[in-house]
């Protein structure tokens, strides 16, 4: 039987309890010091949709509560444990070097929208150079606001930005942050939303550290 | 669109109960994010790279997925 990985952590294997996707019940395959925690399941037994994507951090939430955890990317099938086992050996020194990256860390999101709808103008029809201009100014607009965000930087271990990743987002942002500063974090968010005009800024989280798990630099 | 649901918060952490989490903020995390134990393939679409893991649920959750 496949398994289903759910996180990578430090813990030994019999503590690991509790359940996964659909109810399966969690295990730990454990090599060298550490464990990923699984769950019988193969790709078909993956339902497809949005509830199954919330089961599942669910569960790594649940495991977060109690674990350092490297969580998986979802839906991460292995044939069984002894491959399980060799994917923990073969990239050992990356895990834990991730595992020292995140302890004690959460990742906590930022999202900015426009207040003004701005990208409905940015993409009204018009020519193509109307357009591409239109874009470009949104862009540097984007810009504009991802710059005011720089102060968030200060408090976290490490921090990943986009700008525009689509017309109506402006900004949206990944931060990995001392549990001991996440609500300082929180209300330094508050702030910097309360002293934009152009966005409104929202802060999600906290996530398990998914965005910080594969060796992006500080 | 996300169902109208409260972000995860610990009691520790002060993140208002109100906020509502999208399906991208979770999509860029669960999908794009986390340890990879094989090569998935990267596609890159409407600016945001998803990892192609099932045809199927990749084209439901970009029709999904949306602004705020």
């Amino acid at each position: 039987m496949s398994l289903l990985m759910y996180a990578v952590t430090e813990a030994p294997a019999d503590e690991i309890r509790g359940t996964g996707l659909h109810g399966a019940r969690l295990g730990g395959v454990r090599e060298r010091g550490l464990v990923a925690i699984v769950s019988d399941g193969d790709s078909s037994s993956i339902d497809a949709s949005e509830e199954a994507l919330w089961e599942y951090e669910q569960a790594i939430e649940r495991l977060m509560a109690r674990h350092v955890i490297l969580p998986a990317r979802f839906a991460s099938i292995l044939a069984g444990e002894a491959e399980t086992r060799a994917m923990i050996a073969r990239r050992y020194g990356e895990l834990i070097a991730a595992l020292d990256r995140v302890r004690g860390a959460v990742e906590l999101g930022i999202s900015a929208g426009w207040r003004d709808g701005a990208e409905t103008s940015a993409e009204a029809p018009g020519s193509g150079t109307e357009y591409l201009l239109g874009r470009l100014a949104l862009q540097r607009r984007a810009s504009a606001v991802a710059r005011r965000l720089d102060p968030l930087a200060a408090l976290a271990r490490s921090s990943r930005l986009r700008v525009l990743p689509r017309p109506a987002l402006p900004v949206t942002g990944s931060y990995l942050v001392d549990r001991s500063r996440a609500n300082e974090f929180v209300r330094l968010v508050a702030d910097l939303d309360a002293g934009l005009h152009e966005a409104d800024v929202v802060c999600t989280g906290p996530w398990p550290p998914y965005s910080f798990v594969e060796g992006v630099p500080g | 669109m996300s169902p109208n649901r409260a972000i995860y918060a610990s009691e520790e952490l002060e993140i208002p109960r109100t906020r509502q989490v999208t399906l991208l903020d979770l999509l860029d995390r669960l999908l794009a994010g986390g340890v990879v134990v094989h090569g998935h393939i990267t596609l890159a679409a409407a600016d945001i790279d998803l990892v192609e893991l099932d045809l199927a649920l990749l084209v439901a959750a970009t029709d999904k997925a949306g602004g705020r």
